[in-house]
């Protein structure tokens, strides 16, 4: 106790001078080897993860709460319009699942894989984001102990949400694809050529992602084409839906084109995603 | 030691708060930057020592969960906690104004320099752009976050301990 009353009447330059020195050797050791910052890392997910959650389940309680005060009537018709919906999509889910019992038979008959591989998904919670409005990286509620690892692709609504940056046993913590410093190798299906899809703040407000670099002499791909990650990208596995071009320009060389992307994840709302627990294979991680 | 044990409850409420409940975009326009509040009030009220130490801990804890360079943010906040706490000795401690300034423009220089290292270095050169979409909200959502967590702060503050030696030692201060 002694000791830490002397140091705050020690001259305060010193102290400043050692944190400063302090922070500086976190900077260059993380920059030169990335793992030596684990122990700390520990220490904030034991203290910082357990807590979150529990502010996020309070969070949904009160909003589940808030929900059941909605006007009854209200309800009622909603009921009746689901109840139509349900009525309509098991109706179209049967004709699918015809459909997909013949692509079975076909698919045996011409003894053809199935193009995409069924990957194994974890569900996880949303559980807290970066506050400031730089980047969009948020953490989720599982880690390690369920078999996250670094670079598993998380997914949500049907799309691509974002890579796994960080691990710790029981968090993750989820760079988004509309994070500035994201950048994706994608291709457009129907068409041959790849693009690289990064994510924009700027244009974030108005819900698109940018996509350039992409090679398209004859003009195949149009607005509305679905984009998904490329089998040649390194970290994101094949096939995923990125989202939907809303617009398409020829680049000032006439080489390449860019333009804009809608994604299919809603990212101003999420709560729940899915994890795929399957890496890409690559040459350097499957030696 | 209680001060210090209800000054670390609220580096860690702040914490969980700004990225769970104020980071949720459908409800806010923009997260206050509560930590960088904590870090100037403390250094303000309790001087150079404590402001700096304070930013430590706040500046790591960001680091250690988002932060892309571990140690920057910490960084970055120990500097201004000890500006902060050069206005110690200066200023009587029930003065709204100075906080309230100070964290505006720490704010703002924070954020120049987050945008400077992370984006103007990649190209991203519509300063104008990101000094309206990003940095102008975060800044009014702090100043007037700052307005109301000010009081919160001084009164424990003055609570358990009150007026600090470095303030006493002031000679501007000293009557």
């Amino acid at each position: 106790m002694k000791k830490i009353s002397r140091i705050f009447k020690s001259k305060s330059r010193h102290l400043f001078a050692a944190l400063v020195f302090i922070s500086l050797g976190l900077i260059f050791m993380g920059l030169s080897a990335s793992r030596f910052t684990g122990p700390l890392h520990g220490a904030a997910e034991t203290v910082v993860a357990p807590m979150a959650r529990g502010i996020n389940r309070l969070g949904t309680a009160l909003m589940d709460a808030s929900a059941g005060f909605q006007d009854v009537r209200k309800l009622s018709r909603e009921n009746e319009e689901l109840k139509e919906e349900i009525a309509e999509m098991t109706e179209t889910i049967n004709r699918l699942s015809q459909c997909e019992e013949e692509l079975t038979r076909l698919e045996e008959l011409y003894r053809l894989d199935k193009q995409y591989p069924e990957y194994t998904k974890v569900a996880a919670q949303v559980i807290a984001k970066d506050p400031g409005p730089w980047y969009s990286t948020f953490l989720i509620d599982k880690g390690t102990n369920d078999g996250l690892a670094k670079d598993m692709n998380v997914i949500a609504n049907g799309g691509l949400v974002g890579i796994i940056t960080d691990v710790g046993k029981t968090w993750a913590s989820v760079q988004a694809i509309i994070d500035d410093r994201s950048n994706i190798s994608a291709m457009v299906t129907g068409a041959s050529g790849t693009m690289v899809v990064s994510g924009n703040l700027l244009s974030m407000e108005k819900g698109t992602i940018a996509f350039s670099e992409l090679r398209d002499p004859e003009g195949v791909v149009v607005e509305g084409a679905s984009v998904v990650t490329s089998n040649i990208s390194t970290k994101y596995l094949t096939g995923l839906l990125i989202g939907h071009v809303a617009a398409v320009e020829d680049s000032s060389n006439h080489l390449t084109r860019y333009g804009t992307i809608v994604p299919v994840a809603d990212f101003r709302n999420l709560r729940e995603v899915l994890v795929l627990l399957d890496l890409k294979q690559t040459k350097e991680n499957s030696e | 030691m209680i001060r210090n044990a209800i000054l670390l409850f609220y580096i860690i409420a702040a914490f969980l708060l700004e990225s769970t409940l104020f980071a949720d975009t459908s409800v806010f326009a923009a997260a206050p930057n509560i930590l960088l509040i904590i870090t100037v009030s403390i250094g303000f009220l309790r001087g150079k020592s404590y402001g700096a130490l304070t930013g430590f801990i706040c500046g790591l804890l960001y680091d250690l969960v988002f932060g892309p360079v571990v140690g920057l943010n910490a960084l970055l906040f120990v500097l201004m906690g000890y500006i902060s706490g050069s206005f110690c000795k200066v200023f009587f401690e029930d003065n709204l104004r100075v906080p309230v300034l100070m964290t505006g423009i720490l704010d703002t220089a924070y954020n120049f320099i987050i945008y400077i290292l992370f984006f103007l270095l990649r190209g991203k050169t519509s300063f104008f752009l990101y000094c309206i979409r990003c940095i102008c909200p975060e800044v009014v959502f702090t100043v007037i976050m700052t307005i109301l967590l000010y009081r919160l702060i001084y009164a424990t503050n003055q609570l358990f301990g009150g007026n600090n030696d470095e303030r006493r030692r002031s000679r501007w201060l000293s009557s």
